[in-house]
């Protein structure tokens, strides 16, 4: 239990607390604190952690049990040795570790990749339509404020439950990373819903996104509809919400929809560049500014 | 002095790498053990150069490392027709039912629920999950009984 928490939940809580600590050993058991640590020291060769700063240190979200200006008191011996992380034998570290280096040196060889393709198409459609990055309250460029950090002036929009978060722009073919955006977007919002963004390539109306995968409930409205008004296929900006149509939206480039949940409102934005016709989404998500 | 601020560094690292892969695992219900522990050892690695900034390691930690799950690429094409759902959180852990159960449970709920509610059990104060969430104390309290409702109402509990 918290320690805010009440004692209201007493079944729930003994359930939770001990599911708790039934993971945590069994994710003790199949860790290998030793090679962990080894890990960080070795990559990070010659360096030491730079010095904590002196006198009384802000108070620790853990309290008094967790402050690490101390030396580490008797570590269970089974978090010395083995592995960093023992899957799913102990045995053959090093044969197993490579597969994985590989696949993660893949992964961020695509995401560099990425990155490069949504700078370039929302550069591009910074000179063509206007600034993606510039909605007010979005930032991409600077990260949000990270608790127990000290606040300081590098972050543009200060810390607060008013901030936004443009979570993903997307860039078709490549579509790594908006699936689970679209998914924190509409968690966080409270809308729920398992969403998808799929891309049709050939519609009537050139290449659109089609969203679905919201509850029939989830209510979205129209604050720009983009090139809908030449194609006449889709509707028109809304002053109001409509109900999420079952068989998914069709969002063509330029559209914004806001979608509200109980907890706030997710804002997609299809763009598009010009010169190429590849398209993309940018996901922001507003909380309740309550 | 270099030696004993790693030392400091490294109790942290033993006493919160396993509970920061744990909250992980509550939170994002869709990825395997493999997953957390990579995010997790990549905000510790991130912890270590900034140790001198970094006042509350624990709520950083948490910061970060749920920020570094969702930097991480889907797994799973984005596309109508695939399965929308991925492994389960304990695919590589050796669960009890009692833990599957709770698990289960959690994927159910919202992330922004699943987050707050792991927070609460990670000792945190609704100030604290304010501060990590990026969200007021409010709107953390309505997630909190909202999830506590979900939870009871799905394995039925008081």
């Amino acid at each position: 239990m918290g320690k805010d928490g009440s004692g209201n939940h007493t079944e729930l809580d003994a359930l939770l607390s001990a599911a708790d600590r039934g993971m945590l050993e069994a994710i003790r058991d199949n860790l290998d604190l030793g090679t962990g640590l080894a890990q960080i020291l070795g990559d990070l060769a010659g360096s030491t952690p730079a010095g904590r700063p002196a006198g009384p240190a802000e108070a620790d979200p853990g309290g008094a049990a967790h402050g690490y200006g101390h030396a580490p008191g008797p570590v269970p011996a089974r978090e010395v040795s083995g592995a960093a992380r023992k899957t799913p034998a102990a045995a053959g570290q090093k044969t197993r570790k490579g597969p994985r280096d590989h696949h993660k040196t893949l992964t961020t060889l695509a995401l560099a990749v990425i990155t490069a393709l949504n700078i370039a198409l929302l550069s591009g459609l910074s000179h063509n339509h206007w600034a993606v990055g510039a909605q007010p309250g979005a930032s991409t460029a600077c990260p949000g404020p990270v608790a127990g950090e000290p606040a300081r002036d590098r972050w543009p929009f200060p810390p607060g439950p008013h901030q936004s978060a443009v979570l993903a722009s997307i860039v078709l073919p490549s579509k790594a990373g908006g699936y689970v955006s679209l998914r924190f977007a509409a968690d966080n919002a409270g809308i729920g819903g398992d969403p998808v963004i799929s891309y049709l390539k050939d519609s009537r109306s050139g290449p659109v996104f089609l969203l679905s995968g919201f509850p029939a409930s989830t209510a979205i409205r129209f604050l720009s509809s983009g090139a809908d008004q030449e194609y006449r296929t889709c509707p028109a900006v809304s002053r109001r919400n409509h109900p999420f149509p079952s068989a998914g939206q069709q969002l063509s480039p330029g559209t914004t929809i806001c979608i509200t949940g109980g907890d706030g409102r997710a804002m997609l934005t299809t763009v598009q560049n010009q010169p190429s016709g590849q398209i993309g989404m940018t996901i922001t998500w507003f909380p309740d500014l309550m | 002095m270099a030696g004993a601020l790693q030392a400091e560094w490294e109790a942290c690292y033993r006493a919160e790498m396993p509970q920061l892969i744990r909250y992980l695992m509550k939170c994002f219900g869709e990825s395997d053990m493999r997953d957390a522990a990579d995010a997790a050892q990549s905000a510790f690695a991130e912890l270590f150069a900034k140790w001198s900034t970094v006042r509350s390691p624990r709520a950083w930690l948490r910061t970060v490392a749920f920020r570094q799950m969702l930097r991480q690429p889907a797994k799973y094409p984005l596309d109508a027709h695939s399965e929308p759902s991925v492994l389960p959180a304990s695919s590589a852990l050796e669960l009890r039912e009692q833990e599957r159960q709770v698990l289960a449970a959690l994927r159910q709920l919202p992330l922004a629920q699943r987050q707050v509610l792991a927070l609460v059990y990670d000792q945190f104060s609704c100030r604290e999950i304010a501060e990590i969430t990026g969200k007021n104390e409010a709107a953390v309290r309505k997630n909190i009984e909202r999830a506590r409702a979900a939870m009871r109402e799905i394995l039925g509990v008081t």
